[in-house]
């Protein structure tokens, strides 16, 4: 069990396991967190389980653990581990089974008084139009050729296919395709699963979210990205689908023999690995570039049924009902980037399971919108409460390998919250506040309830006074999809 | 005397059970019983489909994932669930068991994977246990 006390308080929101704590320790763990997020992270197995992955071969830098941190399998939620390229290694474990799961937001000049009496309609068009659900299938039916394609042009695919519009592929992480990508690495059972599955939101945590911009924190930022107080914008939340996890399911049982026959011990074996440069990593890399291109094209196939929702409720009910993308992150990926460590560029490979890539200003792989500005970094909250809309600062890439916290965190398990709250109610409770809801199950809705989940503002505080991002705007829920 | 007991246990944001049986076999039994609780599978009325399953694996603990993961590709793919099964372990770390499947009824919860965190098989007072970890 680690205590406080274990922890060095290197800097007011930061803080240090040193490798001194366990004998297997190859790096030390820093927590970004205030007094009451560390208490909270001390809660479950989150702070165990990143010293576990601190004894991964190869790590260039501290395991970096985020405020928004839970308990996860292996690899914490909220947790970024970055190895070195090329002698370092590749864990599927610790980019998670929804392989590039990320959050996409759009802007609006749709003013929240002049659509306030179309959100019921709006909500209910958005959950006709985006199908969602366990194993739903949508309305496209890939041959196995164009499953092939997604695999290796992600949201190029959508483009191609009138999924997408020009600025949607610049304003999306890597343009929406990771190089990489392979489908000779990817089984039949995966491309089974995906075939059927592109265009859906799925179930779980994942959701559609029409928000309202409640504050703007940052008047040359926000412009840069098309925000206005007061205006509406739209949020999806999802991954790969099943492609993505049975690409995972297959590679952490594949490099159970890996880690065997490259003698790598491990205190979990969620956490198994294996070289980057060995045949079982790059096919790992490429199967996992496949499942991030899947995922990059599935946001956006659900954006252009979202606008097929806005166009049908608002077309001649506002002036302009038409969505504009400001950025599309994943925050489970594995990706090689170029960071400075000891003062010196050097090649990782970052893992980020549960948290957001947040590059800096200036950095080459932004968009031009964004180059002065810095990465967006979309956070969402909990079904009810505050999103926000950060950056990315040069701070981030010195403390984080460029990475920031993805959403408020856990708190309460699905079994207590289940137990806590009615579904039926919170329901109510949260259409009186006057936020739409559509949900496919009152059980589901009960375990997302925004009390199993820590408080938003509270994290983004914590990476604002960190330094590793800055805000841009806070906006409040008005109706929501759940998957 | 043959016996299964599961109960889910805390996990902060997946699904964690911990299943007991009298041996090894029971216990892959055992999960499968577990799995059905978790999702609240339904059989529908529908033709029963009988398939033969060969799995082998490195590992006891291998092979009971193994074994989960066929179910949940199955539930999924084809909407079916394991309506009934017999099983043999001819060798360690090797299964053959015919299920019977049946279509089921569309499901409220979703499990996307079940997974290797903190697995072990271990021995307890009167048979065999562990703590299947799933995400969702």
């Amino acid at each position: 069990m680690i205590r406080k006390e274990d922890f060095t308080h290197i800097a007011p929101v930061i803080w240090e396991i040193p490798t001194t704590f366990r004998g297997d320790m190859r790096v030390p763990v820093r927590l970004f967190a205030d007094a009451s997020l560390l208490e909270a992270a001390l809660k479950d197995q989150s702070m165990e389980q990143a010293i576990n992955a601190s004894t991964l071969p190869g790590l260039a830098g501290p395991i970096i653990v985020m405020p928004d941190v839970h308990q996860g399998y292996g690899f914490p939620i909220g947790g970024v581990a970055a190895s070195r390229f090329p002698d370092g290694v590749i864990s599927p474990g610790a980019i998670g089974y929804d392989i590039n799961c990320g959050v996409r937001m759009l802007s609006t000049r749709i003013r929240y008084e002049e659509a306030k009496s179309h959100m019921n309609d709006l909500a209910t068009a958005l959950d006709i139009h985006c199908p969602s659900g366990v194993g739903v299938e949508g309305q496209i039916r890939l041959s196995a050729r164009q499953l092939e394609q997604v695999c290796r042009e992600g949201s190029t695919w959508a483009l191609k296919n009138n999924y997408a519009l020009p600025q949607d592929i610049e304003h999306t992480e890597q343009q929406g395709r990771i190089q990489a990508a392979n489908p000779a690495a990817v089984s039949s059972r995966a491309m089974q699963r995906g075939k059927n599955q592109l265009g859906t939101l799925g179930a779980g945590n994942h959701f559609i979210e029409v928000d309202v911009i409640e504050r703007i924190f940052d008047e040359p930022a926000a412009r840069a990205m098309g925000l206005e107080a007061g205006c509406l914008t739209l949020q999806l939340h999802c991954g790969s689908r099943g492609f993505g996890h049975q690409i995972c399911s297959d590679y952490v049982r594949q490099f159970q023999d890996a880690a065997r026959k490259y003698n790598i011990q491990l205190p979990d074996r969620e956490l198994v690995c294996a070289p980057l440069t060995s045949p079982e990593g790059e096919d790992y890399l490429a199967a996992m570039a496949c499942a991030a291109n899947y995922a990059f094209c599935n946001r956006q196939v659900l954006t252009h049924f979202a606008r097929e929702a806005f166009e049908q409720v608002l077309a001649g009910r506002v002036s302009d009902w038409e969505l504009r993308q400001i950025y599309d992150i994943a925050h489970n990926m594995g990706k090689v980037e170029t960071h400075e460590i000891n003062g010196k560029p050097m090649q990782v490979c970052v893992h980020r399971k549960g948290a957001t890539r947040a590059f800096g200003p200036g950095h080459p792989d932004l968009p031009a919108a964004y180059l002065s500005i810095g990465q967006p970094v979309l956070v969402p909250g909990s079904m009810g409460t505050s999103s926000w809309i950060l950056v990315g600062t040069e701070a981030s890439m010195a403390l984080s390998f460029g990475s920031s916290c993805h959403g408020a965190g856990r708190t309460m398990s699905r079994k207590k919250a289940k137990k806590t709250v009615r579904g039926d109610r919170l329901l109510d409770e949260l259409e009186q506040k006057g936020i739409q809801i559509r949900a496919r199950s009152m059980s589901g809705l009960a375990e997302e309830a925004p009390q199993a989940y820590k408080d938003v503002d509270a994290v983004v505080e914590v990476v604002v006074n960190a330094g590793i991002a800055r805000k841009i705007a806070r906006l409040r829920p008005l109706a929501v999809v759940k998957g | 005397m043959k016996f299964c007991r599961f109960q889910e246990i805390e996990h902060t944001a997946d699904l964690a059970i911990k299943i007991q049986a009298s041996d090894f076999q029971q216990l892959l039994g055992c999960a499968s019983h577990a799995l059905h609780a978790l999702l609240n599978l339904v059989f529908t009325p529908s033709d029963e489909q009988e398939r033969v399953i060969k799995l082998a694996a490195p590992d006891r603990e291998s092979l009971l994932v193994r074994w989960v993961e066929e179910q949940l590709y199955l539930i999924e793919v084809e909407k079916r669930g394991w309506r009934a099964w017999s099983l043999n372990i001819p060798e360690p770390n090797e299964l053959v068991a015919v299920v019977h499947t049946a279509s089921i009824a569309p499901l409220e919860r979703q499990i996307k994977a079940v997974t290797f965190h903190d697995l072990e098989i271990r021995e307890c007072a009167d048979g065999l246990e562990a703590v299947l970890v799933f995400d969702v």
